[in-house]
């Protein structure tokens, strides 16, 4: 098993890399072959230096404001009573019973409420990198797929970087991934193996992936240049690296929401650590 | 008589008179002479060769510029290397002994060789003598010794010949070798020399041509004006008549045919000159100013001096219309062998242009040249000569839409079905003289074709409905209601008006023709024979809210629309719309039923009718039994019938109609009169031939009232029918022998403008004649002062009013293009005041089309182009055998709407790119390289920069243009700088400037494209291209397919659950290169009868009615599209010498692999590893999906090695996505796992390519399997 982490560059190497294209949305795309991904640290990125992003997806937000550092996290719920859906896949229909569905029927996760109303796999994220922000680390976990499910339905990744790929089944799956910006992949994996993948490019909200061999096997992934991202927990509840003191656009994004996922553009002032509670009625989803 | 001295008259006077006469004769000569030599075409080519100066000085100073910066400079430049070269010269005479000495020697031994040379030859002339002695002596037989004796001889000088051949050689050896030791010694001096003649000869070149034409020597200068006087410039002076012959190009010229002589080219002197790459020399464009500096400074130059338009297709020796070959008349007539102005019958545009070349050039209409040249507007007519398929006009790989219009006037005339009642018969006896358009042989005509060969049928289908069974679909009620007024009932019909028009708009019109309706009516309810319908299974509930959604996704919405909120977007009508269907049918089950079986076996009603079969079979669900068809019907029958009207007329009319058509013609008007009183026809059934065998009663006695009445009508119905020729578009029972009713139109375009009957159309156009009422005659003055005080709100409004003003023009002087334009536009105004001394029989039929006046024109361009004339067979287009099968294969996917659900050529994006920003290729993990470098060899790249700029924040940046499908439109919510297009390429392009590119070309030698492109130069197809809004340039729709992207759309919110490469998998696969793709003999059988191929799309191919003919051109059209090799494929990887390779290959690389397996037996278990068979059923086992619904199913690989072809099948294995952006198919091997251990070792380009090869020996290795006892089974487990 291995395990990538993501680890702070040092202050000279930030400003190294700010003044390079990396973050720049490429006009070309296609895939691009830069794989180094970096992560600025407040200390040394000047605001200036973090001006050339006009394409999209680089530091343009400022710490203006100059609030005390702090993280953010919060609670996002579903208010109401959440519709039940009912398995994607039961062991009467699945495509390979003897691995599918064996030890029950494949829910939906596309609308995870907890107890108390809390919605998991909602994806919270500043849309442009903050300046001057330091992140201690951002770690990409596995992407992994047992019993014909994604075990994480809603993922996390920097553009760039390798990860690991996993079939833990006994049947093949293919991985094809629905980018809006990078290359789409599709790639098929035998049973009980391993490999290593990586997106080439940020995204501007989560994107599908799938496995077409089983049409109910679906997850969503976030790539960014930057690591302020999380995903909400099985309570709803997430928390962000710690951004300096100062105001952010915050995206909350769910499949299903009726924007094209879109439940809210926030505006958020970070000053020590601060909460972002929400609670969204079911008419801002599509159920 | 002695001799006097005196004169009979006063010789001083004789002598004034003889001087004076003297003087003016000579006067007169001289004035004759100027008058002859002051031709306005000298002026032409004063002022064009001052233009050309111009240019070349221009052109000159450039070149200086480029070679050394200024002329001071390049001349500087150019004494120094003559310097540098004569001190060089020098050096080597005056100082170096050895040049001198092997110059000396040089010039010796270059003197010996010539002369031994010369020698050779003439002791080899000597040797051909003996021989040929020698062989007169063997043919006279002489005695052995004679021959022996002049064998020797020639044996002796063959020797000799042979000494001195080597003795020759030697000496050329020993030249070459003191050349060369020379040449060492001079070769500082050569390449001075070299270097002097590349660097000055542009300028050279430039000089040489402006002194051939402004010479600055004064005595070259005296010479050239001096061959400009008169007398002496017959003597091949620069200032001439240019001409050209035609010898075979001919005209006819009052009742005879000669050769052309075009003289054009004596004023339009710039006309066919065209620099390197077919550029034009002096491009057209109008100037503010008469003074050819300026036009040089622009680079836009006026008529008569510019250039052709379009060197690529006319004029250049390169292009298909050559004008050494061509001329000019052919394509533009007028008359050619004028050398002035007036005379050449330029065709003015406009009234308002003619009015200015009446004052320019004194320009008048000239009654007595009948082929004046076409004005601009009708200039396409003229292609139709040589053109006679016409479809290379208006869709062409090579030259795009050359004559657009013309084209159109050719789609308008087959969609509204003119030549139903105007044949275009494009053969005389067996010769082509034209386009051809004719109704294909009826039921009853076809054995007389079949019986000819020399009878060469029609081809087009009639374009209206059959209405041999109306009376099951629809009422006689509904059929007049209908009739009065098609737009009423369903405002997008194609059916044109024939009723309620201008000639009828009297009460006795108004009467007779309400008559007419309830006759038609009647006779076609009278006519219609019933075919058996079918009716959905018993008990069945057709559920219209799964009709409406089968309606949307099983394809009828390529062809039909229907007004619906839900629908909105779709536009299709290639068939009628459908909105007003259910009003019409019969109501209650009879409508039903004939919906349903319309629907589901469109030819058991219409034989020959161009709606497919869907496959509208009932299917089982785990709800129950689904008929679609009867959902289908159930959602169109909406709200059921409407109620039309009883037709009503007066029986006085009918009496009066009656009348007409029988009294004094084929009864006399005494059997008339007897006739109408006892009811009894004169005549038995065995005596008529014609539709009154209607009016003879077939029962017991005389008719009562009911039965006289149908009887009647039944009559009247008839007549109408053949009277406005009905059956022209219309299958109707009786009618398969009859012949269309209006004027042949293959000679349209030469008719005797004095056969045309114009009637008291300047009157009509005088008082009335625009769709409003008012007068034509105002509007036309109107848009012609407008024209010359440049007072028009917008192009179209002047385009439209001179437009009108033109063929009104035209019309008053009775010229054909005005009389077929009003003839379309108010076809029944040649009756204006008419009426009143016609009978009503003998009034106007030709019906009213709901076309605009551009189309008008379209159609007028087309028609003016028949002429009967075709040139020499030479001239005429004849495709290769690949262009008519493209050609025929277009008109093919026009006829079956094929575009309504395919898309044949994909979106364009064009938009500028930073500096290296277009990001090139750089391969995924999963590439494999070799399949990388075997695509691009495969596919050709095309090149990506356009060569034009654009401007994105004042930076001015290139622009490239790709193809393929957007997959996310810019959200018009984002503010404009943070809006971006992704968009997936379908084809690989190069991003090489076209100088880097030839740069490289001639680096390599023979060098193919992939052999100069790496992939780092390289976009792949199924890239993801990111355009930011700001910088796209400009979309081109794609061709076809809007039903397919319509649907898309609905799939997105639908079924495909938000995934757009779902719907796409689900919808009419785009044809992008499918001639690629599927060999041409699968594609013919598919085409006559399509399988279920693809499982994930919600619809199937239809079954279309194509003859064998039709589908062999088709299967044929994509192959010849895109430049495979058609009708026959191999299959080399089915041979044993590819099969021998591949094993040699394989026991290198695995060697412990192949003692095991061999080759095959290895690729054959990789095709059945536990990876194919989860998307497809193969290797004789089933797909197994459980029964979920959603589940992606492929199609079966059975088929695979008689479908597709290998170069594809490979390329689509090594990744899918290069071909297929949207599929759902991963790559199977990625280049990155070792998977399927230990097949092939886990290599995955040669598990990709055995399993190419395992498809395609698929039967084969299907069959060995078979045979194999199950242990010894290669399929792994």
């Amino acid at each position: 098993m291995t395990r990538f982490t993501f680890a702070v560059l040092l202050p000279g190497l930030a400003l190294i890399a700010l003044g390079c294209d990396l973050n720049k949305v490429d006009p070309g795309g296609g895939a691009s072959s830069d794989s180094v991904v970096t992560v600025r640290s407040g200390s040394a990125a000047s605001p200036a230096a973090g001006g050339d992003s006009a394409a999209g997806g680089g530091a343009t937000t400022a710490a203006a404001s100059g609030g005390a550092p702090g993280k953010l996290l919060g609670t996002i719920k579903f208010a109401g009573s959440p519709p039940v859906l009912p398995p994607k896949a039961t062991q009467g229909n699945a495509k390979d019973p003897a691995v599918c569905a064996k030890d029950g029927d494949i829910p939906d996760e596309s609308l995870l409420v907890g107890s108390d109303g809390g919605l998991q796999h909602v994806f919270i994220y500043l849309d442009k990198e903050p300046a001057g922000a330091t992140a201690e680390s951002f770690e990409i976990g596995v992407f992994d797929q047992k019993a014909c499910i994604f075990t994480s339905h809603s993922f996390l990744a920097l553009a760039g970087v390798e990860f690991e790929v996993r079939n833990s089944d006994a049947a093949a799956h293919n991985v094809h991934t629905f980018p809006q910006l990078g290359a789409v992949q599709n790639f098929g994996m035998e049973p009980n193996s391993s490999t290593t993948m990586s997106f080439n490019k940020a995204e501007r909200a989560p994107i599908q992936i799938k496995c077409d061999i089983h049409p109910w096997m679906e997850g969503w992934a976030l790539i960014l240049d930057h690591p302020y991202m999380a995903t909400t927990d099985e309570n709803g509840n997430f928390e962000l690296p710690e951004l300096p003191g100062g105001s952010y656009n915050v995206r909350i994004w769910h499949e299903r929401g009726a924007k094209n996922g879109q439940l809210e553009r926030a505006k958020v002032t970070i000053d020590g650590e601060t909460r972002l509670d929400r609670e969204f009625p079911a008419g801002d989803f599509k159920l | 008589m002695p001799a006097t001295e005196q004169y009979l008259r006063n010789i001083k006077r004789m002598h004034v008179v003889f001087c004076i006469s003297v003087i003016a004769f000579c006067v007169a000569t001289l004035l004759m002479l100027y008058k002859d030599h002051n031709d306005e075409w000298r002026d032409y080519q004063t002022t064009f060769t001052k233009a050309r100066t111009l240019k070349l000085e221009a052109e000159q100073q450039k070149a200086y510029e480029t070679a050394a910066g200024s002329q001071e400079e390049f001349i500087q430049e150019k004494n120094q290397l003559e310097d540098k070269r004569n001190s060089l010269q020098s050096e080597l005479e005056n100082s170096n002994e050895q040049f001198q000495t092997l110059t000396q020697e040089v010039a010796e031994l270059d003197r010996q060789y010539k002369q031994q040379g010369s020698d050779v030859r003439f002791k080899r002339a000597d040797r051909d003598v003996a021989r040929a002695n020698y062989d007169l002596g063997v043919r006279d037989n002489i005695p052995a010794d004679e021959l022996e004796g002049l064998k020797a001889k020639f044996d002796a000088l063959q020797a000799e010949v042979e000494a001195m051949e080597l003795a020759w050689e030697q000496k050329e050896t020993e030249l070459n070798n003191k050349r060369d030791a020379l040449a060492a010694i001079t070769k500082e001096r050569d390449e001075v020399s070299e270097n002097l003649t590349k660097f000055t000869a542009d300028i050279a070149r430039l000089d040489d041509t402006l002194d051939s034409i402004a010479p600055q020597g004064a005595v070259k200068r005296a010479k050239r004006a001096f061959m400009e006087w008169p007398i002496i410039d017959g003597f091949n002076s620069h200032m001439k008549v240019v001409q050209d012959w035609l010898p075979d190009l001919h005209v006819t010229l009052g009742m005879t045919s000669v050769a052309r002589f075009d003289r054009c080219r004596t004023c339009h002197q710039g006309i066919s000159q065209f620099g390197a790459g077919n550029v034009a020399e002096f491009p057209h464009g109008e100037v503010d100013s008469d003074d050819p500096a300026d036009w040089v400074a622009e680079n836009k130059f006026p008529h008569p001096y510019s250039s052709h338009p379009r060197p690529d297709v006319y004029l250049t020796a390169t292009s298909p219309h050559p004008q050494a070959d061509f001329g000019c008349t052919i394509c533009h007539d007028g008359q050619g062998s004028a050398t002035s102005f007036l005379n050449a019958q330029h065709g003015p545009n406009d009234p308002h242009e003619e009015h200015e070349w009446a004052e320019k050039y004194g320009h008048f209409h000239n009654h007595f040249w009948e082929l004046p040249m076409q004005p601009e507007r009708l200039r396409e007519s003229t292609c139709l000569k040589c053109h006679h398929d016409v479809v290379e006009l208006g869709v062409n790989p090579e030259f795009g839409a050359t004559a657009p219009k013309a084209y159109e006037g050719w789609q308008l005339i087959r969609k509204y079905g003119c030549f139903g009642c105007h044949e275009i018969n494009g053969y005389d006896g067996g010769e082509r003289i034209g386009p051809d358009l004719r109704l294909e042989p009826t039921a009853e005509e076809a054995p007389k074709y079949a019986a000819d060969p020399n009878m060469i049928p029609g081809e087009l289908r009639k374009v209206g409905p059959s209405l041999k069974h109306i009376a099951q679909k629809a009422s006689e009620e509904f059929i007049a209601y209908w009739t009065e007024e098609p737009a009423r009932f369903r405002p997008t019909t194609k059916m044109p008006r024939f009723f309620g028009l201008s000639n009828l708009a009297d009460a006795h019109g108004a009467n007779m023709s309400s008559v007419e309706l309830a006759a038609l009516a009647r006779h076609l309810v009278n006519q219609s024979t019933d075919v058996t319908l079918d009716t959905p299974a018993d008990g069945y509930q057709p559920n219209a809210e799964r009709g409406k959604t089968l309606f949307s996704e099983r394809g009828c919405m390529a062809c039909h629309s229907f007004n619906d909120s839900d629908f909105e977007g779709s536009s299709a009508d290639f068939g009628p719309s459908l909105t007003e269907t259910s009003k019409k049918l019969l109501p209650g089950e009879a409508g039903f039923n004939w919906l349903y079986t319309w629907i589901r076996d469109p030819q058991r009603h219409h034989p020959r009718s161009k709606m497919p079969d869907l496959f509208l079979d009932p299917y089982s669900t785990p709800d129950g039994i689904v008929d679609p068809a009867a959902d289908i019907a159930k959602f169109l029958q909406g709200d059921g019938p409407q109620e039309f009207p009883t037709p009503e007329y007066d029986d006085e009319a009918v009496k009066n109609l009656v009348t007409e058509y029988l009294a004094g013609k084929a009864l006399t008007n005494d059997q008339f009169q007897q006739f109408w009183e006892t009811r009894k026809y004169p005549f038995g059934p065995e005596q008529i031939k014609g539709d009154e065998i209607a009016l003879v009663h077939d029962g017991e006695g005389s008719p009562n009232d009911e039965q006289w009445n149908n009887m009647l009508l039944e009559y009247l119905g008839r007549r109408s029918v053949s009277r406005y020729g009905c059956y022209g578009c219309h299958d109707i029972n009786g009618y398969g022998s009859a012949r269309p009713i209006g004027t042949a139109l293959q000679d349209w375009g030469r008719k005797d403008p004095h056969r045309l009957a114009p009637e008291h159309i300047h009157e009509f156009l005088h008082h009335h004649g625009q769709p409003d009422g008012s007068s034509t005659a105002d509007f036309v003055n109107d848009a012609v002062r407008k024209a010359k005080t440049e007072t028009f709100n917008s192009e179209q409004e002047e385009e439209d009013g001179l437009r009108t003003a033109f063929f009104y023009d035209s019309l008053i002087h009775h010229g054909r293009p005005g009389f077929i334009f009003q003839k379309l536009r108010d076809p029944r105004s040649y009756d204006y005041k008419k009426v009143e001394t016609k009978g009503y029989t003998e009034r106007l039929v030709m019906p009213k089309f709901p076309i605009s006046e551009e189309e008008a024109e379209a159609i007028a361009t087309f028609v003016l182009g028949l002429v009967a004339e075709p040139p020499a067979p030479e001239y005429i287009y004849q495709p290769d055998e690949q262009a008519k099968d493209r050609n025929h294969g277009e008109i093919l996917l026009q006829k079956y709407n094929c575009v309504g659900c395919h898309m044949l050529e994909m979106h364009e994006m064009e938009y500028a790119i930073e500096e290296g920003g277009l990001a090139t290729y750089s391969p995924l993990p999963a590439d494999h390289a070799r399949g990388v470098k075997e695509l691009l060899k495969w596919r050709r790249p095309v090149a990506a920069f356009t060569g034009r700029t654009h401007e994105v924040d004042g930076e001015s940046l290139a622009t490239v243009k790709v193809a393929g499908l957007p997959y996310l439109a810019a959200d018009p919510e984002e503010a404009p700088e943070d809006q971006i297009w992704a968009f997936d390429s379908w084809e690989p392009i190069h991003v090489l400037s076209d100088a880097e590119l030839a740069s490289r070309e001639e680096a390599v030698a023979d060098g193919e494209l992939e052999q100069i492109l790496s992939p780092e130069d390289v976009v792949m197809p199924g890239s993801r291209l990111v355009i930011p809004g700001s910088h796209l340039v400009s979309r081109k729709a794609p061709r076809g397919g809007h039903f397919a992207e319509w649907l898309v759309e609905q799939l997105i919110e639908g079924r495909a659950n938000g995934n757009r490469y779902n719907a796409w998998q689900m919808s009419p696969p785009p044809l992008f290169r499918e001639g690629d793709k599927v060999q041409t003999d699968w594609l013919y059988r598919f085409l006559k009868d399509p399988e279920q191929l693809r499982h994930t799309i919600v619809l199937r191919m239809p079954r279309f009615n194509m003859s064998d003919e039709e589908a062999r051109i088709l299967a044929n059209y994509f192959a010849a599209a895109d430049g495979s090799p058609y009708p026959y494929q191999s299959l080399p990887q089915t041979e044993p010498a590819y099969l021998a390779a591949q094993q040699a290959e394989f026991t290198a690389a695995h060697p412990e692999r192949a003692e095991l397996n061999t080759y095959l037996e290895e690729s054959w278990g990789t095709l059945n590893e536990q990876l194919c068979i989860k998307c497809h059923a193969v290797g004789g086992k089933e797909f197994k999906a459980g029964n979920d619904p959603n589940v992606i199913r492929g199609p079966n690989l059975e088929y695979a090695s008689q479908r597709l072809r290998p170069e594809w099948t490979l390329m689509w294995l090594y990744n899918p996505r290069w071909i297929t952006p949207y599929t759902s198919m991963p790559a199977p091997f990625p280049n990155n796992q070792q998977q399927f251990k230990p097949l092939f070792e886990g290599n995955g380009t040669d598990q990709t390519i055995g399993v190419r090869d395992a498809l395609m020996n698929y039967f084969h290795l299907m069959e060995r399997q078979s045979h194999q006892p199950a242990a010894q089974q290669v399929t792994a487990n």
